[in-house]
């Protein structure tokens, strides 16, 4: 038999079906866990690759993550929303392997200055803005960037990005306001060439 | 400058600079294998959890059924032996092992005994020694009567 649904105020349809199958995973339904699976894979997976640039990585993340999940699910509290406590426990592991891999790995500075003033034509300007954003977005905070990551690109709102950080809202929002104006800087010379 | 008590409006043209900057490859995920994958890693996982809750559910019935039963083999146990017929007055030995346990049969050997009328009197009226009809009742020395 299901789970009785949770009934708080605030529960959506999508957090009342997640919590019936973290209690029936709990029980170790096999077909529940896949559900589960289903429903958070394509979204975790655009998170993991945010978070680590490769798509082997991020496969290997989201199933990390998932299998985290099974080890700690009876830490999870009945009557909350299953997926910040999830995108906690990934982007928590992505964050740590992204850290990891920094110590490894010497990523190679874009030649941003140089490639400005010699691109003549309109690919060149767009490949000199992605370039600019990217070192921008690299030389943001951590934190920082894992909030423009989730804010921008993952579609999370700012209480969700709270959740899953497990850090205040206004802490959220202070770290997007900075993001974004660095970003902007960054964007700024390219403004009026409409690109 | 941006308002900070709420979330900040969507920004197309930031969003749509850093989605350009790395798209993740999600054409070239196949999902079916990523998700058959994780269904096989857990496997084990998910059986050991089967199995915890198997026993979590029957040590549940088991907290209500031991007790119950133990109750009710009590309830059996004290019926059984309040519906057993109390010993006669033969049985001396018996009934020596009963005075210790103060138990009624020792009124019936009191009185189905014989004894001379003068022992008796002096019994009823108390000047035998205080334990004198306990001892004649169990054959003991009535002499000092």
């Amino acid at each position: 038999m299901d789970a009785p649904l949770p009934t708080g105020p605030g529960t959506s349809p999508e957090d009342a079906l997640d919590a019936q199958l973290v209690e029936r995973v709990r029980r170790g339904e096999a077909g529940a866990f896949d559900q589960l699976v289903a429903r958070h894979m394509r979204r975790a997976f655009g998170v993991a690759y945010r978070l680590l640039g490769q798509r082997e990585d991020a496969e290997d993340l989201v199933q990390e993550a998932f299998l985290a999940v099974l080890e700690r699910i009876d830490t999870f509290q009945a009557g909350r929303s299953f997926a910040p406590w999830f995108y906690r426990i990934l982007v928590n592991r992505g964050l740590n392997a992204r850290k990891a891999r920094a110590l490894r790995v010497t990523e190679p500075i874009p030649e941003t200055a140089a490639a400005r003033s010699t691109a003549p034509d309109r690919e060149a300007e767009r490949s000199e803005l992605r370039e600019e954003l990217r070192s921008a977005l690299e030389a943001l905070p951590e934190r920082q960037r894992t909030i423009v990551e989730l804010f921008e690109l993952e579609g999370f709102s700012g209480p969700e990005i709270a959740g899953i950080l497990d850090i205040p809202e206004g802490t959220v929002r202070w770290h997007l306001h900075e993001a974004r104006r660095t970003m902007r800087l960054a964007l700024a010379p390219f403004e009026a060439k409409e690109l | 400058m941006e308002e900070l008590s709420r979330d900040p409006a969507a920004d197309p043209r930031l969003a749509a600079a850093l989605r350009n900057l790395d798209p993740p490859p999600a054409g070239e995920v196949d999902w079916e294998r990523l998700r058959a994958s994780l269904r096989a890693r857990a496997e084990l996982p998910l059986a050991r959890r089967r199995r915890t809750a198997r026993l979590r559910t029957a040590a549940r019935w088991a907290r209500v059924v031991v007790p119950a039963a133990a109750a009710a083999g009590l309830a059996l146990a004290v019926q059984t032996r309040a519906l057993r017929p109390v010993g006669g007055p033969q049985s001396s030995g018996r009934v020596a092992g009963d005075i210790g346990a103060g138990r009624p049969a020792l009124v019936d050997e009191v009185v189905y005994a014989s004894y001379p009328a003068q022992e008796v009197d002096r019994l009823i009226s108390g000047r035998a020694e205080a334990d004198a009809l306990l001892l004649a009742a169990v054959g003991e020395e009535p002499a000092r009567l």
